[in-house]
């Protein structure tokens, strides 16, 4: 099968390479097609915590586009309550198979990092982050203190 | 089945489309970086040497891959296969680009590739359905409605989503551009308008309805989340989802100041304000670049005319022919 085949090589590759802002990559022996991992953003105010991920990958991978969800709650204007994240990277129109797990997680992280409150999820944290970011940095650190896991140490 | 698009930056929420580098060093499996980049080799079919395949990630014997015409990607010829058996069946149609995102020409494959990689029966769907889309997608064509009948007719041009007669050239049946039911003295067609939506309670209003249709084209479309500027994308008509109000000469989005939508648009006051200053501000350059240019441009028109003016032209070329014409009765 295609997909496992191409999974485990991308698992590998991740696993030697060691990602700076993504770590702690769980994958169930029986099921390569669940991934789990840790965000671990450098910007602040995310830089407080780490987030856990999953990413669903459909039996036609890579010819169908993965799927993201956040486990960790994260206040963020281009992500939900539910965890749910906007990424065109891996929407239906544009995915292209030849589009790497590394690269998607590297998108994902640099909105993490950088906000595009043109385009929210939360119109209301999106208001908040352009109009008062002072207040948005303070809410949003405090939610992450709240609610985010351990970075990891190393 | 139709969705929307991301528009310009103040589409709900789709982010611009993420432009990758693209990297094409010959590479082999040893020497490839495990930084989590992309490798990819191009090396050459002909040398021998095995290609990398961005999709299944291996590296192929040159003699299992293909080099795409429009851009010359090179991919396995199995990964190929399956790509184009997946985007003839849910791609409806549309152009199959290069699997590759970083495809420095984004190339679009040939249907003479196409043709060579699905089964016979599957490039038969494939030019189908591209032949339905492209007549789906023209309003100036539609499909003939008797059943036995499905030709292909024109449309005559009226005011845009206006539904207009139209007569089949085969079998002579005059039908309504819209809802394609039979044309009779003073049709009002219903087709247009927006999709009744099921019996509501009282609470949840016509803005839940989760599923409209384009005003143009009739596509349904269903919007699942961000603003309500809406880019069909089947047609590429602009309307708001809310009163289906056409927005496409709409580019300072005011439809959304005042009246019933007022404030509906789900993008805050400041994003709308951006958006506004960045289209003055290119108006305002563009007039800019025009007004200093305007003397030269006096200066160099009677240059340029000159140059277009076609009695001088071909009294030259005939200064030219005369000698030679000379030439033998001198001799």
């Amino acid at each position: 099968m295609t997909s496992t085949r191409r999974l485990g090589k991308e698992l590998d590759d991740m696993r030697k390479s060691g990602m700076k802002h993504f770590r702690n990559i769980q994958v169930d022996e029986s099921n390569i097609l669940t991934w789990q991992g840790l965000i671990v953003p450098d910007c602040p105010p995310y830089d407080k915590g780490a987030f856990r991920i999953e990413i669903i990958f459909p039996a036609e991978y890579p010819f169908k586009p993965p799927k993201i969800t956040f486990k960790t709650k994260i206040y963020h204007p281009n992500i939900d309550e539910k965890g749910q994240v906007c990424l065109p990277i891996i929407s239906v129109e544009n995915w292209k198979p030849a589009t790497k797990t590394c690269q998607v997680i590297q998108c994902l992280i640099a909105l993490v990092n950088a906000p595009q409150p043109e385009h929210p999820l939360r119109a209301d944290l999106a208001e908040e982050y352009t109009k008062d970011r002072a207040k948005f940095m303070k809410n949003a650190e405090e939610f992450t203190k709240k609610h985010s896991e351990k970075r990891p140490v190393d | 089945m139709a969705s929307r698009k991301p528009r310009n930056s103040l589409t709900p929420l789709c982010l611009p489309h993420p432009t990758m580098a693209s990297r094409t060093p010959t590479i082999n499996l040893e020497a490839r970086d495990t930084s989590p980049v992309m490798p990819k080799t191009a090396a050459d079919p002909l040398s021998g040497q095995d290609v990398f395949c961005k999709v299944c990630l291996s590296l192929q014997p040159p003699a299992a891959t293909r080099e795409l015409q429009s851009c010359k990607c090179m991919f396995c010829t199995a990964c190929l296969q399956q790509y184009v058996q997946l985007a003839i069946m849910e791609g409806g149609g549309a152009p199959i680009t290069c699997p590759d995102m970083a495809c420095p020409k984004s190339g679009v494959l040939l249907d003479s590739e196409i043709a060579s990689l699905a089964a016979p029966h599957q490039e038969e769907l494939y030019q189908r359905l591209k032949f339905e889309r492209g007549v789906k997608l023209d309003p100036s064509r539609a499909w003939c409605p008797v059943f036995e009948c499905q030709a292909v007719c024109s449309v005559q041009a009226s005011t845009e989503g206006q539904p207009a007669a139209v007569a089949c050239p085969t079998c002579h049946t005059v039908f309504c551009s819209s809802c394609r039911g039979p044309w009779l003295d003073s049709h009002t067609c219903h087709e247009r308008q927006p999709m009744i939506p099921p019996p509501l309670s009282d609470e949840s209003s016509d803005a839940d309805v989760s599923i409209k249709q384009c005003p143009v084209c009739g596509v349904y479309i269903e919007r699942n989340q961000g603003c309500a500027q809406m880019l069909c994308k089947s047609c590429k008509h602009t309307f708001c989802w809310y009163c289906l109000q056409n927005l496409d000469g709409d580019i300072f989005l005011r439809h959304y100041d005042k009246g019933p939508c007022r404030n509906k648009l789900g993008h805050s006051r400041a994003s709308v304000m951006w958006n506004r200053t960045q289209v003055v501000g290119i108006l305002m350059g563009v007039s800019i670049i025009v007004l200093v240019t305007s003397p030269l441009l006096l200066l160099a028109s009677p240059c340029i005319l000159c140059c277009m003016c076609k009695p001088c032209s071909r009294k030259k070329k005939k200064r030219k022919r005369d000698p030679s014409l000379q030439d033998p009765s001198s001799s």
